[in-house]
């Protein structure tokens, strides 16, 4: 029983380590996205861009917690909640915009690089709000 | 009256570190039978044959979302009454609501916790058949 317990420990934080592992890479391909977005010169230009970003920070909003680190979850979620108010305007960025999702994005790639022994989601991390 | 018998749980999830984990912790921590789908589409082709007693359902997808399948399974006779759990990220309450509404049984909100998982599905799969 004891061997069972402790095999299935072996795979599950093998799998949390893949995970950790790819975190860096995943935030790294959410600033590309953010590059192309703040830099977007078109309504159709945002649109195009925004549904993939979405997509990529909802995918991590819900698996971080799963793996070890709710603070991404919870960073990437409030993230996601800010990109879905922008994509109701359908209209290139405004400067405070700008300004908010890139505040998310440093919030995101500060929340990934903390091990996940001190993941706990805190008020210090508000992206947008500084 | 006694609570039929889960043993078999048809998967429906696009994000693979989610479907590993999910997986996992089904098959291992819960000793469930588990067939992973990986899209909406795939879900419809192989729900018959899968025979499932439970599906576990992302919301969000690529291609088919989660609530459209759900509106195909039901018209596949082997499964239309088989019992759907959404599984999201996207968890407000009237979000829920309206998962509810669609027919699902149940709501499992990401990130999940693999520990909790399996007690999280047959604590619905009880109430579902009480």
């Amino acid at each position: 029983m004891a061997e069972g317990a402790d095999s299935r420990h072996r795979k599950l934080e093998a799998i949390r380590r893949r995970f950790a592992e790819g975190i860096e890479a995943r935030v790294d391909e959410i600033e590309s996205a953010v590059v192309g977005l703040t830099e977007a010169r078109s309504a159709a230009a945002v649109v195009e861009v925004l549904d993939g970003l979405i997509n990529s920070v909802h995918r991590l909003a819900g698996s971080g917690g799963s793996f070890g680190f709710p603070l991404v979850s919870h960073v990437a979620s409030s993230f996601e909640t800010l990109l879905r108010d922008i994509g109701k305007g359908k209209d290139i960025l405004s400067g405070d915009e700008r300004e908010r999702v890139l505040a998310s994005l440093a919030a995101l790639r500060a929340a990934a690089g903390v091990a996940p022994e001190h993941q706990e989601p805190s008020s210090q991390f508000r992206p947008g709000r500084q | 009256m006694t609570t039929p018998s889960l043993d078999k749980i048809l998967l429906v999830e696009d994000d693979p570190d989610i479907q590993l984990i999910a997986v996992m912790t089904l098959e291992e921590l819960g000793g469930f039978s588990v067939e992973a789908c990986s899209l909406g589409q795939e879900a419809i082709d192989r729900a018959a044959t899968a025979a499932p007693d439970l599906i576990l359902l992302d919301v969000m997808m690529p291609g088919m979302d989660g609530p459209t399948t759900l509106e195909h399974l039901r018209r596949i006779p082997e499964v239309a009454d088989v019992p759907v759990v959404f599984l999201t990220a996207r968890s407000q309450p009237h979000e829920i609501a309206e998962y509810m509404e669609k027919g699902a049984v149940g709501v499992i909100r990401k990130p999940f916790d693999p520990a909790e998982l399996c007690g999280e599905i047959e604590r619905i799969w009880t109430r579902c058949h009480g």
